[in-house]
Protein backbone atom coordinates (compact mmCIF):
# COMPACT_ATOMS: atom_id res chain seq x y z
CA UNK A 1 0.00 0.00 0.00
CA UNK A 2 1.87 3.27 -0.95
CA UNK A 3 0.83 6.59 1.47
CA UNK A 4 1.48 9.66 -0.17
CA UNK A 5 2.41 12.15 2.20
CA UNK A 6 2.08 15.83 1.94
CA UNK A 7 4.71 18.35 2.57
CA UNK A 8 4.28 19.83 5.96
CA UNK A 9 4.30 15.85 7.37
CA UNK A 10 7.10 14.42 5.44
CA UNK A 11 9.88 15.58 8.19
CA UNK A 12 8.35 12.74 10.12
CA UNK A 13 8.92 10.33 7.17
CA UNK A 14 12.54 11.32 6.46
CA UNK A 15 11.79 13.82 3.95
CA UNK A 16 9.81 11.04 1.49
CA UNK A 17 6.83 12.17 -0.34
CA UNK A 18 5.55 8.66 -0.64
CA UNK A 19 5.81 5.26 1.62
CA UNK A 20 4.94 1.97 1.06
CA UNK A 21 3.73 0.08 3.90
CA UNK A 22 2.81 -3.82 3.82
CA UNK A 23 -0.89 -3.72 5.48
CA UNK A 24 -2.18 -6.35 3.57
CA UNK A 25 -5.65 -5.21 2.51
CA UNK A 26 -7.44 -4.85 5.28
CA UNK A 27 -9.30 -1.66 6.93
CA UNK A 28 -7.75 2.00 6.64
CA UNK A 29 -7.66 1.87 10.30
CA UNK A 30 -5.08 -0.99 9.85
CA UNK A 31 -3.48 0.44 7.08
CA UNK A 32 -2.81 3.80 9.51
CA UNK A 33 -1.95 1.91 12.46
CA UNK A 34 1.04 0.34 10.28
CA UNK A 35 1.58 3.46 8.93
CA UNK A 36 2.02 4.59 12.50
CA UNK A 37 4.16 1.70 13.47
CA UNK A 38 6.68 2.41 10.66
CA UNK A 39 6.80 6.48 11.13
CA UNK A 40 4.77 7.11 14.70
CA UNK A 41 5.53 11.15 14.60
CA UNK A 42 2.81 10.82 12.07
CA UNK A 43 0.02 9.61 14.36
CA UNK A 44 -0.55 12.73 16.91
CA UNK A 45 -0.40 14.97 14.02
CA UNK A 46 -3.04 13.01 12.20
CA UNK A 47 -5.40 12.61 15.19
CA UNK A 48 -5.81 13.91 18.42
CA UNK A 49 -5.99 11.75 21.45
CA UNK A 50 -9.80 10.24 21.28
CA UNK A 51 -8.42 8.93 17.93
CA UNK A 52 -10.19 11.37 15.95
CA UNK A 53 -8.69 12.63 12.28
CA UNK A 54 -7.76 16.58 12.77
CA UNK A 55 -10.49 18.78 11.92
CA UNK A 56 -8.27 19.89 9.05
CA UNK A 57 -6.23 17.01 7.98
CA UNK A 58 -8.09 15.14 5.05
CA UNK A 59 -7.22 11.36 4.52
CA UNK A 60 -8.29 10.40 0.78
CA UNK A 61 -8.72 6.73 -0.80
CA UNK A 62 -8.12 7.07 -4.21
CA UNK A 63 -10.11 9.76 -4.74
CA UNK A 64 -12.26 9.45 -2.23
CA UNK A 65 -12.37 11.46 1.24
CA UNK A 66 -12.35 9.04 4.01
CA UNK A 67 -15.24 10.96 6.15
CA UNK A 68 -17.45 10.61 2.71
CA UNK A 69 -17.05 6.76 2.87
CA UNK A 70 -16.92 5.00 6.34
CA UNK A 71 -14.32 6.68 8.12
CA UNK A 72 -11.49 4.09 9.66
CA UNK B 1 14.63 22.73 12.86
CA UNK B 2 16.96 25.70 11.97
CA UNK B 3 15.52 29.11 12.91
CA UNK B 4 16.91 31.57 10.25
CA UNK B 5 18.75 33.48 12.98
CA UNK B 6 19.23 32.67 16.39
CA UNK B 7 21.20 34.72 19.46
CA UNK B 8 24.31 33.90 21.36
CA UNK B 9 23.79 35.67 24.25
CA UNK B 10 26.42 36.06 26.75
CA UNK B 11 25.90 35.64 30.67
CA UNK B 12 23.81 37.99 32.18
CA UNK B 13 22.61 39.24 29.19
CA UNK B 14 18.55 40.11 29.17
CA UNK B 15 16.51 37.72 27.08
CA UNK B 16 13.14 38.53 26.14
CA UNK B 17 10.68 36.10 24.73
CA UNK B 18 7.68 36.80 22.74
CA UNK B 19 5.48 34.43 21.31
CA UNK B 20 2.65 35.69 18.69
CA UNK B 21 0.40 34.37 16.51
CA UNK B 22 2.59 33.47 14.05
CA UNK B 23 5.25 31.92 15.35
CA UNK B 24 8.50 33.18 18.36
CA UNK B 25 10.99 36.41 18.55
CA UNK B 26 13.84 35.86 21.10
CA UNK B 27 15.61 39.11 21.66
CA UNK B 28 18.71 39.40 23.72
CA UNK B 29 20.53 42.88 25.32
CA UNK B 30 23.44 43.32 27.62
CA UNK B 31 22.28 44.53 31.18
CA UNK B 32 21.93 48.43 30.15
CA UNK B 33 18.83 47.15 27.97
CA UNK B 34 19.76 49.84 25.26
CA UNK B 35 20.10 47.89 22.38
CA UNK B 36 18.28 44.53 21.39
CA UNK B 37 19.35 41.47 18.82
CA UNK B 38 16.38 39.87 17.45
CA UNK B 39 15.96 36.41 16.08
CA UNK B 40 13.21 34.73 14.43
CA UNK B 41 10.47 33.37 13.65
CA UNK B 42 10.70 30.26 15.24
CA UNK B 43 7.79 27.89 14.59
CA UNK B 44 7.13 30.54 11.18
CA UNK B 45 3.58 30.21 10.88
CA UNK B 46 2.34 28.35 13.81
CA UNK B 47 0.48 29.76 17.24
CA UNK B 48 2.60 30.34 19.76
CA UNK B 49 0.62 31.10 22.72
CA UNK B 50 2.96 30.62 25.54
CA UNK B 51 6.66 30.55 25.94
CA UNK B 52 9.23 30.02 29.08
CA UNK B 53 12.65 30.09 29.98
CA UNK B 54 14.03 27.86 32.41
CA UNK B 55 17.79 28.91 33.87
CA UNK B 56 17.39 26.12 37.02
CA UNK B 57 19.94 23.60 37.86
CA UNK B 58 22.25 25.37 35.22
CA UNK B 59 19.87 24.99 32.55
CA UNK B 60 19.66 27.80 29.80
CA UNK B 61 16.60 26.21 28.40
CA UNK B 62 13.56 27.77 26.38
CA UNK B 63 10.11 26.50 26.20
CA UNK B 64 7.29 27.28 23.45
CA UNK B 65 4.39 25.60 22.63
CA UNK B 66 3.70 25.32 18.82
CA UNK B 67 0.20 25.39 17.44
CA UNK B 68 -0.56 24.33 13.63
CA UNK B 69 -3.80 24.42 12.72
CA UNK B 70 -4.17 21.03 11.15
CA UNK B 71 -1.34 19.27 12.84
CA UNK B 72 -2.40 19.74 16.42
CA UNK B 73 -0.19 21.33 19.76
CA UNK B 74 3.28 20.66 20.24
CA UNK B 75 5.62 21.26 23.39
CA UNK B 76 9.01 22.05 22.03
CA UNK B 77 12.19 22.93 23.90
CA UNK B 78 15.74 24.56 23.10
CA UNK B 79 19.00 25.13 25.15
CA UNK B 80 20.90 26.76 22.32
CA UNK B 81 18.77 30.07 22.44
CA UNK B 82 16.73 28.64 19.46
CA UNK B 83 18.87 27.29 17.26
CA UNK B 84 17.73 24.12 17.27
CA UNK B 85 14.23 22.70 18.66
CA UNK B 86 13.07 19.13 19.94
CA UNK B 87 10.50 17.97 17.85
CA UNK B 88 8.72 15.43 19.75
CA UNK B 89 7.61 12.61 17.29
CA UNK B 90 4.50 11.62 20.26
CA UNK B 91 2.89 15.03 21.79
CA UNK B 92 4.42 15.80 25.12
CA UNK B 93 1.05 17.04 26.43
CA UNK B 94 -1.77 15.26 25.75
CA UNK B 95 -5.07 13.71 27.50
CA UNK B 96 -4.97 10.22 28.67
CA UNK B 97 -7.97 8.42 26.63
CA UNK B 98 -9.85 7.68 29.12
CA UNK B 99 -10.70 11.42 29.95
CA UNK B 100 -12.75 12.17 26.54
CA UNK B 101 -10.80 15.29 26.32
CA UNK B 102 -8.05 16.14 23.11
CA UNK B 103 -5.86 19.38 23.62
CA UNK B 104 -6.01 22.21 22.08
CA UNK B 105 -4.28 25.29 23.69
CA UNK B 106 -1.04 25.41 25.66
CA UNK B 107 -1.96 28.44 27.13
CA UNK B 108 1.03 28.61 29.74
CA UNK B 109 3.90 26.83 30.63
CA UNK B 110 5.84 27.57 34.00
CA UNK B 111 8.53 26.35 36.04
CA UNK B 112 8.74 25.59 39.36
CA UNK B 113 10.45 26.73 42.36
CA UNK B 114 14.20 26.80 42.46
CA UNK B 115 13.53 24.44 45.00
CA UNK B 116 12.19 21.73 42.97
CA UNK B 117 14.33 22.48 39.64
CA UNK B 118 13.32 19.76 38.00
CA UNK B 119 9.20 20.26 38.46
CA UNK B 120 7.32 22.20 35.15
CA UNK B 121 3.93 22.93 34.69
CA UNK B 122 1.20 23.18 32.15
CA UNK B 123 -2.07 25.38 31.68
CA UNK B 124 -4.03 23.95 28.87
CA UNK B 125 -7.37 24.61 27.32
CA UNK B 126 -10.04 22.79 28.09
CA UNK B 127 -8.54 23.73 31.97
CA UNK B 128 -6.46 21.23 32.58
CA UNK B 129 -2.58 21.35 34.68
CA UNK B 130 0.12 18.61 33.37
CA UNK B 131 2.87 18.77 35.61
CA UNK B 132 6.23 17.53 34.76
CA UNK B 133 9.14 15.96 37.48
CA UNK B 134 11.66 15.22 35.00
CA UNK B 135 12.54 18.78 33.70
CA UNK B 136 9.97 18.58 30.81
CA UNK B 137 10.91 14.76 29.29
CA UNK B 138 7.71 13.68 30.39
CA UNK B 139 4.37 15.10 31.58
CA UNK B 140 1.01 13.90 33.46
CA UNK B 141 -2.28 15.45 34.32
CA UNK B 142 -2.94 16.78 37.70
CA UNK B 143 -5.95 14.60 38.46
CA UNK B 144 -6.84 16.23 41.65
CA UNK B 145 -7.20 19.82 39.79
CA UNK B 146 -9.04 17.70 36.60
CA UNK B 147 -11.28 15.37 39.12
CA UNK B 148 -12.42 18.39 41.29
CA UNK B 149 -15.99 18.60 41.71
CA UNK B 150 -16.09 21.89 40.04
CA UNK B 151 -14.76 21.06 36.60
CA UNK B 152 -18.07 20.41 34.84
CA UNK B 153 -19.54 23.87 36.12
CA UNK B 154 -16.36 25.79 34.92
CA UNK B 155 -17.31 27.87 31.73
CA UNK B 156 -15.25 29.11 28.86
CA UNK B 157 -14.37 32.70 28.81
CA UNK B 158 -14.01 34.80 25.48
CA UNK B 159 -10.94 32.37 25.11
CA UNK B 160 -12.07 29.70 25.65
CA UNK B 161 -12.66 27.33 28.90
CA UNK B 162 -8.34 27.72 29.42
CA UNK B 163 -6.22 27.08 32.68
CA UNK B 164 -3.81 30.13 31.85
CA UNK B 165 -2.25 31.43 35.12
CA UNK B 166 -0.02 28.85 36.82
CA UNK B 167 1.73 30.47 39.98
CA UNK B 168 4.58 29.04 41.79
CA UNK B 169 5.27 29.79 45.61
CA UNK B 170 9.10 30.17 45.74
CA UNK B 171 8.76 29.66 50.15
CA UNK B 172 6.58 26.60 49.89
CA UNK B 173 7.00 23.76 46.78
CA UNK B 174 3.50 22.14 48.32
CA UNK B 175 1.41 25.24 47.53
CA UNK B 176 0.66 26.45 44.12
CA UNK B 177 -1.72 28.67 42.92
CA UNK B 178 -4.03 28.79 39.26
CA UNK B 179 -6.55 30.37 37.35
CA UNK B 180 -9.04 29.47 34.71
CA UNK B 181 -11.22 31.40 33.15
CA UNK B 182 -13.93 31.01 33.83
CA UNK B 183 -13.58 28.89 37.00
CA UNK B 184 -11.22 31.97 39.35
CA UNK B 185 -8.29 31.13 41.43
CA UNK B 186 -7.33 27.50 42.54
CA UNK B 187 -4.66 26.53 45.33
CA UNK B 188 -3.23 23.51 46.30
CA UNK B 189 -1.19 23.03 49.54
CA UNK B 190 -0.42 19.05 49.28
CA UNK B 191 1.18 19.24 46.16
CA UNK B 192 -1.71 18.83 43.81
CA UNK B 193 -3.40 16.04 45.57
CA UNK B 194 -6.35 18.34 46.66
CA UNK B 195 -7.28 22.08 45.42
CA UNK B 196 -9.33 24.69 47.09
CA UNK B 197 -11.64 27.62 45.25
CA UNK B 198 -9.64 30.72 46.78
CA UNK B 199 -11.89 33.75 45.16
CA UNK B 200 -13.37 35.28 48.01
CA UNK B 201 -14.14 38.75 47.95
CA UNK B 202 -13.51 38.30 43.68
CA UNK B 203 -16.54 39.80 41.90
CA UNK B 204 -18.50 37.80 39.27
CA UNK B 205 -20.61 40.85 37.91
CA UNK B 206 -22.43 38.38 35.18
CA UNK B 207 -23.33 35.77 38.26
CA UNK B 208 -26.67 36.36 39.70
CA UNK B 209 -24.78 36.14 43.16
CA UNK B 210 -21.82 38.37 42.41
CA UNK B 211 -19.66 36.93 44.86
CA UNK B 212 -19.64 33.08 44.11
CA UNK B 213 -17.60 30.46 45.35
CA UNK B 214 -15.83 29.79 42.23
CA UNK B 215 -16.81 30.92 38.34
CA UNK B 216 -15.34 34.15 38.22
CA UNK B 217 -13.20 35.28 35.44
CA UNK B 218 -10.25 35.92 36.24
CA UNK B 219 -7.59 37.18 33.98
CA UNK B 220 -4.32 36.91 35.73
CA UNK B 221 -2.36 36.23 39.23
CA UNK B 222 0.96 37.46 40.09
CA UNK B 223 3.03 36.77 42.83
CA UNK B 224 5.75 38.77 44.13
CA UNK B 225 8.52 36.61 44.67
CA UNK B 226 9.91 38.32 47.98
CA UNK B 227 6.70 38.21 49.96
CA UNK B 228 4.97 34.88 48.49
CA UNK B 229 1.48 35.25 50.19
CA UNK B 230 1.17 38.77 48.28
CA UNK B 231 -0.69 38.26 44.88
CA UNK B 232 -2.08 40.40 42.52
CA UNK B 233 -5.24 40.03 40.33
CA UNK B 234 -6.54 41.51 37.18
CA UNK B 235 -10.39 40.38 36.85
CA UNK B 236 -12.43 40.60 34.60
CA UNK B 237 -13.96 43.34 36.50
CA UNK B 238 -11.76 44.58 39.07
CA UNK B 239 -7.85 44.53 40.56
CA UNK B 240 -7.73 43.07 43.72
CA UNK B 241 -4.93 42.08 45.68
CA UNK B 242 -4.60 39.23 48.48
CA UNK B 243 -2.12 39.67 51.94
CA UNK B 244 -3.22 35.92 52.66
CA UNK B 245 -2.03 33.43 49.68
CA UNK B 246 -5.43 33.60 48.12
CA UNK B 247 -7.82 33.04 51.35
CA UNK B 248 -9.16 36.87 50.92
CA UNK B 249 -9.42 39.50 48.47
CA UNK B 250 -9.10 42.71 48.87
CA UNK B 251 -10.42 45.45 45.51
CA UNK B 252 -7.59 47.88 44.36
CA UNK B 253 -9.31 49.61 41.49
CA UNK B 254 -9.18 52.90 42.72
CA UNK B 255 -7.30 55.64 40.54
CA UNK B 256 -7.38 53.46 36.80
CA UNK B 257 -9.49 54.29 34.51
CA UNK B 258 -11.24 51.08 33.46
CA UNK B 259 -11.23 48.67 36.32
CA UNK B 260 -11.06 45.90 32.85
CA UNK B 261 -7.68 44.86 31.65
CA UNK B 262 -5.74 41.49 31.00
CA UNK B 263 -1.76 41.47 32.45
CA UNK B 264 -1.19 41.79 36.17
CA UNK B 265 2.63 42.06 36.82
CA UNK B 266 4.37 42.43 40.11
CA UNK B 267 7.48 44.10 40.16
CA UNK B 268 10.19 41.46 40.65
CA UNK B 269 11.72 43.11 44.52
CA UNK B 270 9.28 45.32 45.94
CA UNK B 271 5.90 43.93 47.23
CA UNK B 272 3.97 47.03 47.22
CA UNK B 273 4.49 47.72 43.25
CA UNK B 274 2.90 46.61 40.70
CA UNK B 275 1.65 47.28 37.08
CA UNK B 276 -1.53 47.08 34.80
CA UNK B 277 -2.51 47.93 31.33
CA UNK B 278 -5.98 48.94 31.32
CA UNK B 279 -8.30 48.44 28.50
CA UNK B 280 -12.22 49.74 27.68
CA UNK B 281 -14.12 47.10 28.41
CA UNK B 282 -16.66 47.18 25.32
CA UNK B 283 -13.43 47.68 22.55
CA UNK B 284 -10.75 45.91 25.04
CA UNK B 285 -8.23 48.71 23.79
CA UNK B 286 -6.33 51.61 25.82
CA UNK B 287 -9.31 54.03 26.84
CA UNK B 288 -9.64 57.01 25.05
CA UNK B 289 -6.60 55.77 22.38
CA UNK B 290 -4.47 56.70 25.21
CA UNK B 291 -2.06 54.19 25.80
CA UNK B 292 -0.65 54.43 29.18
CA UNK B 293 0.66 51.91 31.60
CA UNK B 294 -0.53 52.26 34.83
CA UNK B 295 1.95 51.16 38.16
CA UNK B 296 1.08 50.82 41.96
CA UNK B 297 4.32 51.60 44.37
CA UNK B 298 1.94 51.36 47.50
CA UNK B 299 0.12 47.75 46.50
CA UNK B 300 -3.12 49.14 44.68
CA UNK B 301 -4.16 52.26 47.34
CA UNK B 302 -3.27 54.34 44.26
CA UNK B 303 -1.98 54.00 40.34
CA UNK B 304 -0.47 56.32 38.50
CA UNK B 305 -0.20 56.62 35.02
CA UNK B 306 3.12 56.20 32.74
CA UNK B 307 3.21 57.19 29.27
CA UNK B 308 6.60 58.79 29.31
CA UNK B 309 8.07 57.41 25.53
CA UNK B 310 4.65 56.47 24.26
CA UNK B 311 2.78 57.68 20.93
CA UNK B 312 1.26 61.19 21.41
CA UNK B 313 -1.18 60.61 18.28
CA UNK B 314 -4.55 58.25 19.33
CA UNK B 315 -3.06 54.05 19.89
CA UNK B 316 -6.16 51.76 20.30
CA UNK B 317 -3.64 49.11 21.93
CA UNK B 318 -4.84 45.42 23.24
CA UNK B 319 -2.19 43.63 25.51
CA UNK B 320 -3.33 39.84 26.03
CA UNK B 321 -3.08 38.56 29.61
CA UNK B 322 0.26 37.08 29.06
CA UNK B 323 1.81 39.76 26.95
CA UNK B 324 3.82 42.08 29.53
CA UNK B 325 6.03 41.08 32.11
CA UNK B 326 9.06 42.43 34.54
CA UNK B 327 12.64 41.47 34.09
CA UNK B 328 14.52 40.81 37.41
CA UNK B 329 17.12 43.21 37.19
CA UNK B 330 17.63 46.54 38.82
CA UNK B 331 16.29 48.75 38.03
CA UNK B 332 13.54 46.33 36.69
CA UNK B 333 12.68 46.14 33.21
CA UNK B 334 9.12 46.46 32.00
CA UNK B 335 8.11 45.19 28.38
CA UNK B 336 4.48 44.08 27.15
CA UNK B 337 3.38 43.49 23.52
CA UNK B 338 0.55 44.71 22.10
CA UNK B 339 -2.10 42.79 19.27
CA UNK B 340 -0.46 45.36 17.16
CA UNK B 341 2.29 43.75 16.83
CA UNK B 342 4.36 46.47 19.20
CA UNK B 343 6.82 45.66 21.81
CA UNK B 344 7.41 48.17 24.38
CA UNK B 345 9.96 48.36 27.18
CA UNK B 346 10.88 50.23 29.85
CA UNK B 347 14.23 49.92 31.78
CA UNK B 348 13.61 52.73 34.77
CA UNK B 349 10.71 50.44 36.12
CA UNK B 350 7.61 52.24 33.87
CA UNK B 351 9.63 56.17 34.23
CA UNK B 352 10.17 56.10 30.32
CA UNK B 353 9.30 53.52 27.36
CA UNK B 354 10.55 52.95 24.23
CA UNK B 355 9.21 50.97 20.91
CA UNK B 356 11.84 48.09 20.90
CA UNK B 357 9.77 46.19 17.96
CA UNK B 358 7.38 46.84 15.28
CA UNK B 359 5.74 45.06 12.71
CA UNK B 360 5.55 41.89 14.63
CA UNK B 361 2.56 39.47 14.63
CA UNK B 362 -0.34 40.21 17.31
CA UNK B 363 1.57 39.37 20.31
CA UNK B 364 0.72 36.96 22.52
CA UNK B 365 2.76 36.54 25.48
CA UNK B 366 6.45 38.07 26.63
CA UNK B 367 8.31 36.39 29.04
CA UNK B 368 11.87 37.83 30.13
CA UNK B 369 14.50 36.41 32.01
CA UNK B 370 18.30 37.36 33.19
CA UNK B 371 20.94 35.08 32.10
Amino acid sequence: MVFFIPGPLREQTGGRAQVRIDAGAGTLGEALAALWREYPGLRDRMVNEQGEVRQHVNIFIGDENMRDCGGF
Amino acid sequence: MEAKTFLNPKNGAALLLVGTIKGAFFLSSDRSRERWETSGPHFPGRVVYSVAYDGRAGRQRIWAASTHFAFGTLLHSSDDFGRTWTNPESAPVKFPEDTGHSLKQIWQIAAGSEREPDKMYCGVEPAALFESNDAGRSWSLVRGLFDHRHRSQWQPGGGGLCLHTIVPDPANTKRLHVAISTGGVYRTDDGGASWQARNQGLRADFHPNRYPEFGQCVHKVARNPARPERLYLQNHGGLFRSDDAGDSWQEISSGVPSDFGFPMVAHPHDPDTAYVFPLEPEMRCSPEGRLRVYRTRDAGRSWQPLSAGFPEQASYETVLRDAMEADSLEPAGIYFGTRSGKLYGSRDEGESWRLILDGLPAVTSVKAAAL
